[in-house]
């Protein structure tokens, strides 16, 4: 069980952060203490009521929720998590601020995620986060349409470089993949594990992001491709973290 | 109240009675907004001609008499001049309005309000989306 110090106090004006003497702020923890300065957008999706989901990222670009259930149980930390139920549920993280902020040839984006069982063999295709100019400029955390076949990409400039993978469990699974074009090289991770081979040759990145094509648990607002479980702890920031700092930040505890 | 998903289909509106329709099923469901899945949300097929949504409904608004109320209205003619068949499918009741013409239909997907609960109405709804794939979801 971590506790957090007196010195880490709680951010100001938000409502629900852990603050000193609550239970298990492991995840919250570790992801605002990882290269807060780089922590462009982080949306622990907490929330119990309401349409706004709080971005606890020092750039404050909050996100809005369509159809989402709030208040479910979140990933072991004592918190809440949002259900998408796979038809109309989005959360919308597009904002001005978010675009001007995000750096598609330099980044991380992670999550927390759980699919029901239905998600995982209904032949679908459906997003766990999707970060997007176009179909030539994207980063995506998705299912396949192939049984328990999961997919992290990056396009840049219409080249496309993926890693497919596996999950076959409802549980709760921490999601992330970075990509550094100064250094060549897109990283997917499962549970801080790294999937495959690091992939290399990265396009160039370019446009600014789309208004209707960054959402947690959907493609776009449409919605399409919605996710079918409970998704938390979605963070991007402007830096490919290291494989040290995803496995620590996939640490449940 | 139901907290339910509606389908419906444009079979023969202009494009104005559909947005017409549209934006009134639009407003319906609860106005507040604690939970997101109760206020009125929806997505919209790719050909634009139909759409489920998703709302904690107020079962008067949504019965086949109202729907057929305010059909009335955007047609501008008498409610009792529009007509309507109800078929069964494995999704829930269909309703089908005809005016000179089969217009519009609904689905209340898993069956009526009162009689499924809003996990029923969900799972229709999906086995609806994933049977008809190619007209909702774009390739990937």
């Amino acid at each position: 069980m971590h506790r957090i110090g007196q010195h880490q106090l709680r951010p100001m004006g938000f409502p629900g952060a852990p603050g000193v003497g609550d239970i298990d702020v492991g995840i919250y923890h570790r992801i605002i203490s990882t290269r807060p300065q780089n922590l462009i957008k982080y949306h622990p999706m907490w929330e119990s009521q309401g349409l706004t989901s709080l971005d606890y990222s020092w750039r404050r670009n909050n996100g809005l929720y369509t159809g989402v259930t709030l208040g479910d149980p979140g990933p072991g930390d004592g918190r809440f998590a949002p259900s998408f139920d796979g038809l109309t549920d989005f959360n919308n993280i597009y904002s001005a601020g978010f675009a001007a902020d995000f750096n598609g040839a330099e980044f991380t984006v992670e999550l927390w995620g759980a699919c029901t069982a239905a998600m995982l063999t209904d032949g679908q295709w459906r997003n766990l986060i999707y970060i997007s100019v176009d179909v030539n400029n994207r980063v995506v955390l998705q299912k396949s349409n192939v049984n328990n076949l999961f997919y992290g990409v990056y396009v840049a400039g219409g080249v496309n470089l993926n890693r497919s993978f596996t999950m076959s469990d409802t549980k709760w699974h921490h999601w992330a993949i970075t990509g550094s074009k100064i250094n060549n090289q897109v990283k997917i991770y499962l549970d801080g594990v790294q999937q495959g081979a690091t992939l290399v040759g990265l396009g160039v990145w370019a446009g600014a992001l789309v208004a209707n094509g960054n959402c947690i648990g959907a493609q776009n607002t449409v919605p399409n491709q919605v996710h079918l479980g409970w998704l938390a702890h979605a963070a991007i920031s402007d830096v490919a973290l290291t494989p040290q700092e995803i496995t620590r930040n996939a640490r449940r505890m | 109240m139901w907290h339910g998903y509606l389908g419906i289909e444009d079979i023969a509106l202009t494009a104005q009675q559909r947005q017409q329709l549209i934006d009134w099923f639009k407003g319906l469901g609860r106005p507040q907004i604690e939970q997101p899945a109760h206020f009125c949300h929806w997505r919209i097929r790719l050909d634009g001609k139909a759409a489920i949504f998703e709302a904690l409904f107020e079962e008067a608004n949504i019965t086949i008499e109202n729907v057929k109320a305010r059909l009335a209205q955007i047609f501008g003619v008498d409610p009792a001049t529009i007509s309507h068949a109800v078929v069964q499918t494995q999704y829930g009741p269909t309703v089908t309005f005809n005016r000179s013409g089969e217009k519009l239909r609904m689905i209340q997907f898993g069956g009526s309000p009162g009689g499924c609960t809003w996990m029923t109405s969900g799972d229709a709804a999906r086995a609806y989306v994933k049977a008809n794939l190619a007209q909702w979801e774009a390739p990937a």
